[in-house]
């Protein structure tokens, strides 16, 4: 018994002595971290393994290009910059860590590439410690309203994106709609605001709920596809939407099929049923010269176009992004650059689509408006695309073509 | 109707592999949580072997490496602890899963990959709607199964397997190569696991994070089926894949998992030996 | 670079894990019921204790209550569950209660998918608070955290030691080890394990679920998955299944291992290698302990031995509940 009592009673030690010490700890580190003098730290954190796994070549390797790009041209503030990147496991344990270790070990002077479970466990902390932070693929409601301080991203919310899926399917004279929705946020979120949606446009909707992972789904598509629907809409990650779309072929069921943004990807466009999908998203802006200039290196390194349903455009561009700012503000201080970063991604402003051409804008004085590769990038006073240029998308001779742009309709909002 | 057939289809992918880890439980005295590691090493390396080599090469040579692998894992990991006791075993298999996954992310990555194999539109069949390439796989796996039941009863090999599966020290004594006899079995367990790991693999995708998915259903289904008889094990999982697929049509597909888990301890709480099991009720019960 | 606060952070999981891996030991090591649904009463513990204690008008709305009331409450709760999960459960042995506790703890989690309303489903809890947190600066709350985890993982240590050290400890020692033989002496084996599980459910309730939650910040499903269930087995068996400190020690190596491999710095393109090294570490611990001290680093044998009492407790000699129904019926 007494040896217990010293083991709490050192224990209680501990926790004050740590109190103690932690009021002088870390006070280097709080704000400002990362400018080193002799390099810069850009942070990057996502699911390398886990369920975000199949995302992790199309986040690493544009962040690679975008940093490549950015020493190209001497770095920021004529400083080199260097990624470090953390695996969070797909997990938001993982994730807490990760930004531990970033935040405190590797003075990172912003973050990006985090998903949205991540994103929203350590929003508290990365304003509190004032970490810049660009989300290129959340489309979590979460952030509609909460980011713009130190939290942005650089795609459509969910809400919009399950609001456009009802007006399109609407507009389409569809009656009757069958869905097929993972059971994970990233898909659920967008088919419950489109359920919800397309129910007051006075629709019928018919919703199956599926677990990534199974080996055959047969039996939630005989149900979905209950009582002869008009159209079909799957929001799922490609793990369940390639078995999905190979079943509903090999089946012959011939209805038209909304796919959820995850799914506008280089092997869902080559399913042989790929002329029945159609997606909606934010396309790439194909004309952009930011875009062209992209693709273009995309294509050579990987053998194919970019995809939306992989966000690889958009995690090029939160670095690019990342670096005008630290440019505009000439500083790596967190709030400085965070401050800076609505200006230089969103009108007015000289318009520029390369980060050779902010900075040199940039030194001359000039207020930029970088539009990046996946969109041109304004954001609004919440960190929020303002106007995501939505579009419908279908499978042109095996690959995602971008058809009519859409404005979403004002009237769908609740 | 069409969902009894998709039962089946599910039901039959998923007895090859449950008699493959029937196999080892039976032998070698341990639950092999390895197993659902080994069915998307199957996958992965069929995927791989067949893009390089087509299908007719690649598919076979991914059944024997991870046949190999099984035997050499048995040899180097198991046999020096099988004096340990079952929960040493179990824990080197939890460790050996681990480690299988590690090495599967560095060589095949973590991307979601999609065979090449069509399996072409279904056609009406009777009442069903069914696809040419699931029969020939519905057919696979009833020649895999039917060949390993007949490998048990009637071959020396398999006489010898089942002396092994009913008492090893008397086996031992009675002059059976109790060694040769585990790697056999390793060689058919792992390679089991393989076909399965790649027919999965076929009907829908594979990856390296696949596995922790597969060794849920497999324990399940062997659970299910009770110790000792591989027929009873075959029976458990077509069973379950059944009435997973039928339940969809009773209750909300969100319950899915939750109806088989329910099932599943309904069916131990009844008859805790399982299904088909001959052992007494005696061990099972507390 | 190593910062303080990065091993705080990394430190406070590594008490979290100690905790769960402890009052695992508790059920498994000694009372000889191999669980394989800890993540699921861990999933009750934190889920519940969000709901009790958020306010009323958050995005998930909650009771509000105050935090010791909500640690209470949460251990109440957990109890309930593991006594309804026992129930059955507790019927059957070996390998069969180690898969009907698996498909509890998937139930489970599907359940807290499917009461989207009550739970948040998918999107899980956010916001969540944690105890203190307005009265430090930010950069000093790691460490404080970190206290308060240390505490509570004494805390559980010593009620552990002393369960493990009483009559009780000792009974469930012996119907382990000795079924047969600890009924024929009067103990009802049946209402020992169910109090055994149930009070472990208690546990995890009031301690592994709110510090658990208190560091994530945030609470969705996924967390609570088979891989919970396996890691902590896994710090258990290195560090010593039935032994007294072995569990602490597991996880603290188990998660410090685990952790420290980001201290690596590799090019991003080399982020997929270096993920699968935390894994193959796992899987070689677990390995290369069984093979050679395959009681695990600290065997109960010796941790037992100072206190003179004499119970033989190697893993291999250790009848979890019905391993005798593998063994082929050996008793």
């Amino acid at each position: 018994m007494k040896r217990s009592l010293i083991a709490l009673g050192a224990a209680l030690t501990m926790g004050a002595a740590l109190t103690a010490c932690a009021e002088g700890g870390d006070q280097g580190s709080a704000s400002g971290g990362g400018g080193g003098g002799d390099e810069i730290v850009f942070g990057q954190m996502l699911g390398v393994t886990g369920d975000y796994a199949p995302w992790a070549s199309a986040t690493i390797d544009p962040a690679q290009m975008a940093i490549d790009d950015i020493n190209a041209e001497g770095g920021v503030m004529d400083t080199p910059v260097r990624m470090v990147t953390e695996d969070t496991r797909s997990t938001v344990d993982g994730a807490v860590s990760g930004f531990s270790k970033l935040t405190t070990s590797s003075g990172i002077a912003v973050l990006g590439s985090l998903e949205s479970d991540g994103q929203v466990a350590l929003f508290d902390q990365i304003s509190q410690r004032q970490v810049p932070n660009i989300c290129p693929s959340c489309g979590t409601p979460f952030l509609d309203e909460r980011g713009g301080e130190y939290s942005f991203r650089i795609t459509a919310s969910d809400s919009d994106a399950g609001l456009i899926v009802a007006q399109v399917a609407r507009d389409a004279g569809v009656k009757k709609l069958g869905m097929i929705v993972q059971n994970t946020e990233g898909a659920s979120g967008p088919a419950e605001v489109a359920a919800e949606a397309f129910k007051r446009t006075g629709g019928e909707v018919n919703m199956v709920t599926i677990e990534p992972g199974a080996s055959s789904y047969n039996s939630e598509i005989a149900k979905a596809l209950e009582g002869n629907p008009d159209a079909l809409y799957i929001a799922a990650g490609t793990e369940a939407g390639i078995p999905i779309l190979r079943e509903i072929d090999r089946r012959g069921y011939d209805v038209p099929i909304f796919v959820s943004p995850d799914l506008i990807t280089n092997d869902i466009a080559a399913m042989p049923n790929a002329d029945q999908l159609q997606g909606v998203l934010t396309a790439f802006d194909t004309e952009s010269p930011a875009y062209k200039a992209f693709a273009e290196r995309w294509e050579a390194k990987t053998g194919h176009a970019p995809e939306p349903g992989m966000y690889d455009a958009n995690n090029y561009d939160q670095y690019i992004l990342f670096a005008l700012a630290m440019e505009a503000a000439q500083s790596t201080d967190g709030p400085a650059v965070a401050g800076k970063i609505i200006d230089v991604a969103s009108g007015p402003g000289t318009k520029v689509y390369s980060f050779k051409e902010g900075k040199e804008a940039l030194a001359r004085g000039e207020d930029i408006d970088y539009d990046g590769a996946s969109s041109s990038l304004d954001l609004n006073e919440y960190g929020n695309l303002v106007s995501p240029v939505l579009s419908t998308m279908t499978v042109q001779d095996g690959t995602w073509a971008v058809g009519d742009s859409v404005d979403l309709d004002p009237s769908l909002r609740p | 109707m069409q969902n009894l057939f998709f039962g089946l289809l599910t039901g039959a992918v998923l007895a090859v592999a449950t008699s493959g880890f029937a196999l080892l439980r039976n032998t070698e005295r341990f639950l092999h949580t390895a197993h659902g590691q080994f069915m998307a090493l199957g996958g992965l390396l069929g995927l791989t072997l067949a893009q390089q080599f087509g299908p007719w090469l690649g598919l076979p040579a991914a059944v024997l490496i991870t046949a190999a692998i099984g035997v050499v894992c048995g040899k180097l990991l198991f046999d020096p602890i099988k004096a340990q006791g079952a929960n040493v075993m179990l824990f080197t298999s939890v460790g050996l899963a681990f480690l299988t996954y590690a090495v599967m992310l560095v060589v095949f990555g973590s991307d979601i990959k999609v065979f090449d194999v069509q399996l072409g539109s279904a056609r009406q069949i009777g009442p069903f709607m069914i696809a040419p390439g699931e029969i020939v796989l519905l057919l696979i796996a009833a020649a895999v199964t039917a060949g390993l039941w007949l490998l048990l009863s009637r071959s020396s090999v398999g006489r010898s397997i089942r002396a092994v599966s009913s008492n090893r020290e008397l086996a031992q004594i009675r002059g059976v190569p109790t060694n040769q006899i585990s790697s056999v079995v390793w060689a058919l367990s792992s390679g089991l696991a393989a076909i399965a790991g790649i027919m999965m693999g076929i009907l829908g995708s594979t990856s390296a994070e696949a596995g922790w998915t597969y060794i849920l259903l497999v324990l399940a289904a062997a659970v299910l089926g009770g110790v000792s008889n591989i027929l009873g094990v075959i029976a458990a999982a077509m069973l379950l894949g059944v009435v997973m697929d039928l339940s969809s049509l009773v209750v909300d597909t969100a319950f899915r998992p939750v109806i088989a888990f329910a099932l599943l301890i309904a069916v131990l709480v009844v008859r805790p030996q399982g299904l088909f099991s001959f052992a007494s009720r005696k061990e099972a019960v507390a | 670079m190593i910062s303080m606060s990065f091993l705080a952070t990394v430190a406070t999981l590594a008490l979290v894990y100690a905790m769960a891996t402890q009052l695992l030991n508790l059920e498994a090591g000694w009372g000889g019921m191999w669980d394989l649904g800890v993540a699921g009463l861990i999933a009750v513990g934190a889920y519940s204790y969000v709901l009790l204690t958020s306010a009323p008008d958050a995005m998930v709305p909650g009771l509000g209550l105050p935090i010791l009331g909500g640690m209470i409450g949460a251990g109440i709760i957990t109890a309930l569950v593991a006594a309804l999960i026992g129930w059955p459960a507790l019927r059957l042995r070996g390998e069969y209660f180690l898969i009907s506790t698996f498909a509890f703890a998937e139930i489970i989690r599907q359940l807290i998918i499917i009461g989207k309303d009550v739970t948040g489903g998918t999107f899980g809890i956010t916001f969540v608070k944690r105890p203190f947190e307005q009265a430090f600066r930010f950069d000093a709350y790691p460490f404080v955290l970190l206290g308060i985890t240390a505490v509570l993982t004494v805390v559980v240590y010593l009620i552990c030691s002393r369960v493990a050290g009483s009559v009780y400890g000792m009974t469930m020692r012996a119907a382990r080890d000795n079924e047969p033989l600890a009924m024929a002496t009067g103990t009802s084996v049946k209402s020992l394990r169910m109090s055994t599980y149930s009070f472990v459910g208690l546990l995890i309730g009031i301690f592994v679920g709110p510090a658990f939650v208190w560091f994530l910040g945030a609470l969705v499903p996924s967390t609570f998955g088979a891989t919970l269930t396996f890691t902590i087995w896994a710090a258990l068996v290195i560090g010593g299944l039935g032994s007294r400190i072995g569990p602490v020690v597991g996880a603290l190596l188990l998660t410090g291992v685990s952790e420290a491999v980001r201290l690596i710095e590799v090019a991003p393109q080399q982020a997929h290698l270096l993920s699968a090294v935390q894994p193959a570490l796992v899987g070689i611990l677990l390995i290369v302990v069984l093979r050679f001290r395959p009681g695990g680093l600290f065997t109960e044998q010796k941790s037992f031995a100072r206190t003179g009492t004499d119970v033989k407790g190697e893993l291999k000699r250790m009848r979890p509940v019905g391993m005798a129904a593998v063994n082929g019926g050996e008793a």
